[in-house]
C-alpha cells in the first residue's frame, strides 16, 4: 500500500496536522502516513500539543483490532463483520519488531538563541554585499532572535528555514531524514504524493510552502536518487487569513506579530508565487471571511501559542484526503481548487452539503459524514459513560460483552490504553466543539455543538444521538436514550473468537461495531 | 416490601400446615376429591408457572434498559424485579385457588362456603405444594429463557456464565 507524505509548516501547518491525525483516526485515511511538522519555534503550543496527539494515536494504532470478525447470528450460525476502522493507518512506523516511531518533527538542531544575521552570516559579509542586504532586511530583522519562529518575516523564514532544512538532511535522528529515507525507498517502486499545509500569511507557512518542492529537488543524490523525483506528486493547502488574534507590542526580542497585516502579507505572498509558480500539481486554496478571533491574547510564539480549533484546518484535512483519492495525477498537472458555500447566489453556510468534498461525488461527501459522525457518537460514548466506569471499579468485568468474548484477555493489564484513548477522546470533542464556537459565523453546521462539551451524564444520555446536525436528513427516528440503544447493541455482540491479542483493540472494535449499527438505524442512513 | 411478601408466604405456609390435618376437612370434603383437585391444579399451576416464566423472562427481564450510572450490567435489577414478579404470582395464584376451591371446583356435589374453602382447601400443605412447584417453574423457566437467549441483557443474572478477567 503506497505511504501518504504530509509535511505541516508552523503553528498553522500544525493546527491542520491535527484535524488529520483525527481525520485518520476515524478512519477516513487508511493507507499508512508518513508525517513530519516542520517549525522552526521548536517549543510552540500548537506542535506539541500535535506531537502528543500522534503519541497518543500511536500507542492505539498498536493494539491491533480483530480482521475478518464473525459475530453470533441472533437465531443460529454467525456472520461477517466489516474490517477494523479506527486507528488503522501507522503514523511514521518504523520497519522492524519494535514498532516504534520516526520522529514526526523536525528537530532542528541549532541553537534557539540564534539571530537571523548569524544564520546569513551578516557580520563576516563584504561592505558591499552588507549593503545589498540590508536592501531587504531591516536591523530589527537581522537582530531577531530566532526562538519562536519568524514572526511573520516571510524574507526572515525563505531563507532561513531552507538553510537550516538542507543543513538537516542528513543528520539522523532530527527527523528530516528519515522523512526523506523512507520517501527514496517508496519513490524506486511507485509515484508518491506529497501533500504540504501551512499559512500564506503567516513567517514560517509562507517561507516553507514554496521551499519544500525546492528542497527536494536540490537534495542531494544520495539522499533521494535523481531518477527517483520524477515520481514524486505534489499537492498543498495554503491556508489564507481565516482567523484573527488582539494586537499586541513588540518584544524586546524582535517584533511580534499582527494579524492586521495578514491581508497584505497574504497578496505579497501570493503575487510572489503567481510570477514564481511553487511546483505543486494541485493547490487547494482555503480561508474564511470571517476570521473569528482563536485566541484572546497576542502570543507571538512558545508553548503558550495555543489557537483555537477552525473549521478551515478540517477543510485542509479534508483537501489532504482528497488529494491522496484522486485516481491520476501527471507531472504537468497545476490545479488550483477553491470552491464556497453559495447554492443559487445565496449563502448556505458551512454544512454537510456545502463542504468542499469533490464536488459531484456524493458518496465521498456521505463517507465522510457517516465516518465522522460514528466517531464522535463513539468517543462521545466512552468518554462521557464508559472511562470513569472503567477505571474506578472495572465494572467492565461483569459486563456480558466482557464475558462472552474476551476469554483469557483482559482490560485489567491495559488500564495506560485505556487512558490514551481517554485522552484522545477528550481533546477531539475539544477540538471538534472549538470548530463550532469559531464557526459561529459561518453558520457551521455539522455537529450539534453546544452537545459536545457536555459532561453530565443524563444530558449526554439525551445528546448522544442528536450529535450530527444534518437539516436533510430526518429527526423523527433519534434515540431518547442513547446510553441504552448503543449499550444494548454492544452488549448482544458475541464474537467467534476474540481475534486479537489486544483487550483495548478487541473493545475498540467492538464498540465501533455497536455505535455504527447504532447510527445507521438512528440517522435513518440506507 | 420485598420483606413483607416474604412474611406473608410464611404466613400462609403455616396457615396451611396447622390445618393440614384438620377433622373438619375430613368431614365436609373428601379426601379423595380434595386429591384430585391438588392433582389437577397442581398441574395447572406448573403450566402457568412455565408460560409466565417464559413470557417474564423473555418480554420483561431480558429488554430491561441499562441505565447510564452504575454497573454496566442489568443483573441485580433483573434479580429485584424477578422477585417482586415471584411474590406477585404466589399472591395471584394463591387467590386464584381460593377463587377456585370457593366459586368453581365441585367437590363432589357440594358447594363450599367461603370459610369451608378456605380453611378446609386453601389453607391446606396441598395448596403449598402446588404454590411451590408454580414458583420453581417459574424461578426455573425465566433462568432458562433468559440464559438461552443470547443477545438477552441479563443472560448471566440467574445462570452464570463465563467470568470476565
Amino acid at each position: 500500500m503506497s505511504e501518504n507524505y504530509l509535511i505541516a509548516i508552523g503553528g498553522t501547518g500544525s493546527r491542520c496536522m491535527q484535524a488529520v491525525i483525527y481525520l485518520t483516526a476515524a478512519g477516513l485515511f487508511q493507507s499508512p502516513m508518513r508525517i513530519l511538522i516542520i517549525d522552526p519555534d521548536q517549543n510552540n503550543g500548537d506542535s506539541v500539543k500535535t506531537r502528543s496527539l500522534a503519541d497518543n494515536y500511536h500507542a492505539l494504532h498498536l493494539a491491533p483490532q480483530p480482521r475478518q470478525a464473525e459475530r453470533k447470528r441472533r437465531v443460529v450460525g454467525y456472520s461477517k463483520l466489516g474490517e477494523p476502522v479506527l486507528f488503522q493507518a501507522s503514523l511514521n512506523l518504523k520497519t522492524g519488531e519494535d514498532k516504534a516511531q520516526h520522529s514526526i518533527f523536525w528537530h532542528n538542531p541549532n541553537p534557539a538563541q540564534r539571530r537571523f544575521g548569524e544564520v546569513i552570516q551578516y557580520p563576516s559579509q563584504r561592505d558591499e554585499f552588507k549593503k545589498f542586504l540590508d536592501l531587504f532586511y531591516e536591523p530589527n530583522d537581522l537582530e531577531m532572535v530566532l526562538d519562536v519562529g519568524y514572526r511573520g518575516r516571510t524574507n526572515v523564514g525563505a531563507v532561513a528555514l531552507k538553510q537550516d532544512l538542507e543543513s538537516t538532511s542528513n543528520i539522523p535522528e532530527v527527523g528530516l531524514r528519515e522523512f526523506l529515507e523512507k520517501l527514496n525507498i517508496d519513490l524506486q517502486s511507485k509515484e508518491v504524493r506529497v501533500f504540504v499545509m501551512g499559512s500564506v500569511f503567516g513567517g514560517t507557512g509562507a517561507a516553507g510552502l514554496p521551499t519544500i518542492p525546492e528542497l527536494i529537488a536540490s537534495i542531494p543524490t544520495d539522499v533521494i536518487a535523481h531518477d527517483n523525483r520524477v515520481r514524486l506528486r505534489y499537492g498543498c493547502a495554503m491556508m489564507t487569513p481565516y482567523f484573527s488574534f488582539p494586537k499586541g507590542s513588540s518584544t524586546s526580542s524582535g517584533p511580534g506579530t499582527d494579524s492586521a497585516r495578514h491581508a497584505v502579507a497574504t497578496q505579497a505572498a501570493l503575487l510572489h508565487y503567481a510570477h514564481v509558480p511553487p511546483g505543486y500539481q494541485h493547490i487547494y486554496f482555503i480561508g474564511s471571511p470571517g476570521r473569528p478571533q482563536t485566541n484572546s491574547n497576542n502570543v507571538t510564539g512558545g508553548q503558550n501559542q495555543t489557537n483555537d480549533a477552525h473549521y478551515a484546518e478540517l477543510i485542509a484535512a479534508i483537501a489532504a484526503w482528497q488529494f491522496f483519492a484522486l485516481p491520476h495525477i501527471h507531472s504537468n498537472d497545476k490545479q488550483l481548487h477553491f470552491a464556497d458555500s453559495l447554492q443559487d447566489k445565496i449563502d448556505i453556510g458551512v454544512t454537510w452539503k456545502s463542504l468542499p468534498v469533490d464536488p459531484g461525488k456524493t458518496s465521498s461527501r456521505e463517507q465522510m459524514k457517516r465516518s465522522l459522525t460514528v466517531f464522535t457518537t463513539l468517543v462521545y460514548f466512552y468518554k462521557n459513560f464508559l472511562y470513569e466506569r472503567f477505571i474506578n471499579g472495572q465494572l467492565y468485568r461483569n459486563a456480558n460483552w466482557y464475558k462472552d468474548n474476551f476469554g483469557d484477555l483482559s482490560l485489567d493489564e491495559e488500564i495506560p490504553l485505556l487512558q490514551h484513548l481517554y485522552e484522545f477522546s477528550r481533546s477531539y470533542l475539544t477540538w471538534l466543539s472549538q470548530i463550532g464556537e469559531t464557526g459561529k459565523a459561518a453558520n457551521l453546521q455539522l455537529f450539534r455543538w453546544s452537545a459536545l462539551r457536555e459532561n453530565d451524564p443524563a444530558l449526554a444520555d439525551k445528546y448522544v444521538g442528536h450529535l450530527l446536525d444534518d437539516p436533510m436528513g430526518s429527526t423523527a427516528q433519534r434515540s431518547q436514550a442513547g446510553f441504552n440503544d448503543i449499550y444494548a447493541k454492544l452488549d448482544k455482540l458475541i464474537l467467534r473468537q476474540a481475534g486479537t491479542n489486544s483487550a483495548t483493540g478487541l473493545f475498540m472494535f467492538l464498540l465501533y461495531t455497536a455505535v455504527s449499527e447504532f447510527c445507521r438505524e438512528n440517522y435513518a442512513w440506507g | 416490601m420485598y420483606r413483607r411478601n416474604w412474611w406473608l408466604l410464611v404466613v400462609i405456609g403455616a396457615l396451611a400446615l396447622s390445618n393440614a390435618g384438620s377433622v373438619m376437612a375430613q368431614e365436609i370434603v373428601a379426601k379423595e376429591s380434595l386429591d384430585d383437585w391438588f392433582y389437577s391444579r397442581l398441574i395447572w399451576g406448573a403450566l402457568a408457572g412455565v408460560i409466565l416464566g417464559f413470557l417474564i423472562g423473555l418480554l420483561h427481564l431480558c429488554r430491561l434498559s441499562f441505565e447510564y450510572k452504575g454497573a454496566l450490567n442489568i443483573n441485580s435489577r433483573a434479580r429485584r424485579k424477578l422477585l417482586v414478579w415471584a411474590a406477585a404470582i404466589i399472591l395471584v395464584v394463591a387467590i386464584l385457588l381460593l377463587c377456585d376451591a370457593w366459586l368453581l371446583y365441585p367437590f363432589g356435589s357440594t358447594s363450599l362456603s367461603f370459610s369451608e374453602a378456605l380453611t378446609q382447601v386453601w389453607a391446606n400443605y396441598r395448596t403449598v405444594l402446588i404454590l411451590i412447584t408454580t414458583l420453581s417453574m417459574f424461578l426455573l423457566f425465566v433462568a432458562v429463557a433468559t440464559r438461552l437467549k443470547s443477545d438477552c441483557r441479563c443472560r448471566y443474572a440467574f445462570i452464570p456464565g463465563p467470568r470476565g478477567k
